[in-house]
């Protein structure tokens, strides 16, 4: 008798030390859903976790973020959306604010006649999400430092282009305790100074505001007729600077701790700390060739020209960098 | 790269800390740099009047030249310059101390200041016991993005203590943990003279920097709505921290809260270990560790209120009507 007792007492002992395995406390899923081929975002896809019965819906930039307040570890993320392939995800799995991929599912189209050739889509400064995922070490996030504007080159094909959407790439999670969070911006598209080539007038102008953590940020500009006389143009985002739109990244510089009797200066890290608005732009690393400028003094474009410096073996080694900016035409 | 150099640091009888107090004083009141040579020192110490012992982390303030400072653990203090010029009005405030208002040409001569002991004490309460564990200002930490305590390009933070306000429904509530949620950085990115920037090595700063502040714990002003008398006199001093959110056991405290509405306050220490710098109009300015986050929620109420160098409370606007609440919460059993 006592050994059977002993028996149940281990199996219960077992069992409650198993009980966080199954269940934990709650836990924010979020993240983009993107076409597989096209990247573009992709809103109205049904996320649900399967087991805790708790769902939502992708906005309008295929951003969603769901709330779970009792997470099964075994648990599945299933997202489902018309003419795609349904996908599940482990929520073992799930890193933060990731992007997921749903694939076009051919045989749901019935009746329509599926061709190999594809329409040609001139996008100017084409960036793709693997330029910008915080994850991949290779293509981090950093904070960006223009203070006003920054203006990128776009050179059409021909003229009488018309503009019709614009993405934008913005600084995501490296840090899980700094969501990108809310950011207002204004998106301009400029003339070509004829004597300085930088940019010149703004042509056009749109507002933007972003109420969640979405990192790929694709803007409509369809209805707005924004049809451009010149083959050349600048893609420009001019920062709001207010208050709500801020956003403090910290550094560290040194200061001179002492200096001993011999002249020899003993250094201390010290943290810095400075504004910078949302959006924070992404520089990625691009071969390509690339004109951009930026604004830190209001009326002043500087020529844009930021290295990314990697340690190799002991010595920093450069590369050229681009910003996540790009724009979709239609001739 | 940007260096900092303290002008006195070849002065081997002076600790960093005696340097920051220096140059912030001659950077703030308009001192050029260049007559340093000629400048007199007043030297303080800061005692308790009683026990003739020094006092820590005195706050000394002065309201016109918008400079505040503080005493270390020896309760020394030294202000350069010509005191009997100055024309500025000095505050020299410590807990369960009365604060000294005067004239700072009123110190010159002086080389000992001393505060007396103030006679309030904060009346008994009898804790509550009918109701259970709760969290005020509840928040989720990963929503928190924005942050108060630095200088901005545009606005000079200029506050000794900040307070959130809290209602709690019964009197005699027992104040168990604080949670905090701050910025603090790891250093992976450096920023080199030409705009370059490296990554640095990782694992050379393996560790969030450290902090070390005061908490201090109000009842309400009746005049004012804002934070009034202490309501627990015993120093609540966190340091070595070294997350960004912070958890702080009240339980070996027993604060009791005497009325349904109380305000939990960070005390700032300014020592060389807390300084950071921020810029305030394209100037790098010295500021105190930790940042506090702010509540990326609106309540239509504010409920945050800040301590001027001129030792009044004052509703902390900058991010009206935005955001109302620090991102501190407190746990209370009623």
């Amino acid at each position: 008798m006592p050994a059977l007792i002993h028996k149940h007492l281990i199996a219960c002992i077992f069992a409650l030390l198993l009980l966080p395995c199954v269940s934990s406390a709650q836990k924010i899923f979020e993240g983009q859903v993107l076409d597989k081929e096209t990247e573009a975002t992709i809103p109205g896809v049904t996320v649900i976790l399967l087991k805790e019965k708790k769902g939502t819906q992708t906005n309008n930039r295929g951003y969603y973020k769901l709330l779970s307040t009792d997470t099964i570890a075994t648990d599945t993320l299933q997202f489902t959306s018309v003419g795609y392939k349904t996908l599940k995800i482990a929520v073992s799995a799930y890193e933060p604010n990731m992007f997921v991929t749903l694939e076009v599912d051919v045989t749901q189209l019935k009746g329509v006649t599926i061709t190999n050739s594809k329409k040609k889509i001139p996008q100017i400064h084409y960036f793709r999400m693997a330029n910008i995922k915080t994850n991949d070490h290779n293509n981090p996030t950093l904070p960006f430092d223009a203070q006003y504007m920054f203006a990128v080159l776009a050179k059409a094909e021909k003229k009488h282009s018309r503009i019709t959407s614009l993405k934008v790439g913005r600084r995501g999670f490296n840090d899980p305790n700094r969501p990108t969070g809310y950011a207002q911006f204004l998106l301009h598209i400029l003339s070509v100074d004829a004597t300085t080539g930088k940019p010149g007038q703004k042509i056009y102008t749109k507002q933007v505001i972003v109420e969640d953590n979405s990192m790929i940020l694709d803007i409509d500009v369809s209805a707005d007729n924004w049809v451009m006389d010149t083959d050349n143009f600048y893609i420009g985002v001019e920062w709001q600077r207010t208050p709500i739109n801020e956003r403090l990244v910290t550094g560290i510089d040194e200061i001179v701790w002492k200096t001993t009797a011999k002249g020899t200066q003993r250094l201390q890290d010290a943290p810095t700390y400075r504004m910078v608005y949302q959006p924070s732009l992404i520089a990625f690393i691009n071969g390509k060739k690339y004109t951009a400028y930026y604004m830190n003094t209001p009326g002043n474009w500087q020529r844009y020209n930021l290295k990314i410096s990697y340690m190799v073996m002991g010595t920093p080694v450069p590369y050229d960098t681009h910003i996540a900016l790009s724009a979709t035409l239609t001739y | 790269m940007a260096v900092y150099y303290f002008p006195f640091s070849d002065i081997s009888n002076y600790n960093g800390l005696m340097m920051i107090k220096y140059l912030t004083f001659f950077a703030l009141m308009g001192w050029g740099l260049t007559s340093l040579a000629q400048i007199k020192m007043n030297n303080f110490r800061i005692v308790d009047a009683e026990t003739k012992l020094p006092i820590p982390y005195v706050s000394i303030s002065l309201s016109r030249a918008n400079v505040a400072m503080n005493t270390e653990q020896d309760g020394l203090l030294s202000i350069p310059g010509d005191l009997a010029t100055f024309r500025d009005t000095v505050f020299i405030a410590a807990q369960n101390y009365l604060i000294i208002k005067a004239p700072i040409r009123s110190l010159n001569g002086l080389d000992t200041i001393r505060l007396r002991k103030s006679a309030y004490r904060p009346p008994l309460i009898t804790p509550s016991n009918t109701g259970t564990d709760t969290v005020l200002n509840k928040f989720n930490w990963r929503d928190v993005c924005f942050f108060a305590g630095v200088h901005t390009e545009n606005a000079r933070f200029s506050y000794l203590q900040m307070a959130q306000e809290f209602d709690v429904p019964v009197q005699g509530a027992t104040l168990k943990q604080i949670s905090i949620c701050r910025l603090a950085h790891m250093g992976l990115v450096r920023m080199s003279a030409d705009g370059d920037v490296i990554i640095m090595n990782q694992e050379k700063y393996v560790q969030l920097e450290l902090t070390k502040f005061r908490l201090r714990f109000y009842d309400v002003d009746p005049r004012t709505g804002g934070p009034g008398r202490d309501i627990y006199t015993k120093v609540v001093e966190v340091s070595n921290k070294d997350d960004r959110n912070l958890k702080i056991n009240l339980k070996e405290y027993s604060i009791i809260i005497p009325g349904k509405k109380f305000f939990v306050a960070v005390e700032w220490l300014r020592t060389f270990d807390n300084a950071g710098y921020a810029e305030y109009r394209s100037e790098q300015n010295l500021i105190y560790k930790p940042t506090l986050g702010m509540l990326p929620y609106a309540t239509g109420k504010l409920k945050i209120w800040g301590l001027t160098y001129g030792h009044k409370w004052q509703p902390y606007t900058y991010y009206s009507p935005d955001w109302t609440d620090l991102a501190i919460s407190a746990t209370v059993k009623w």
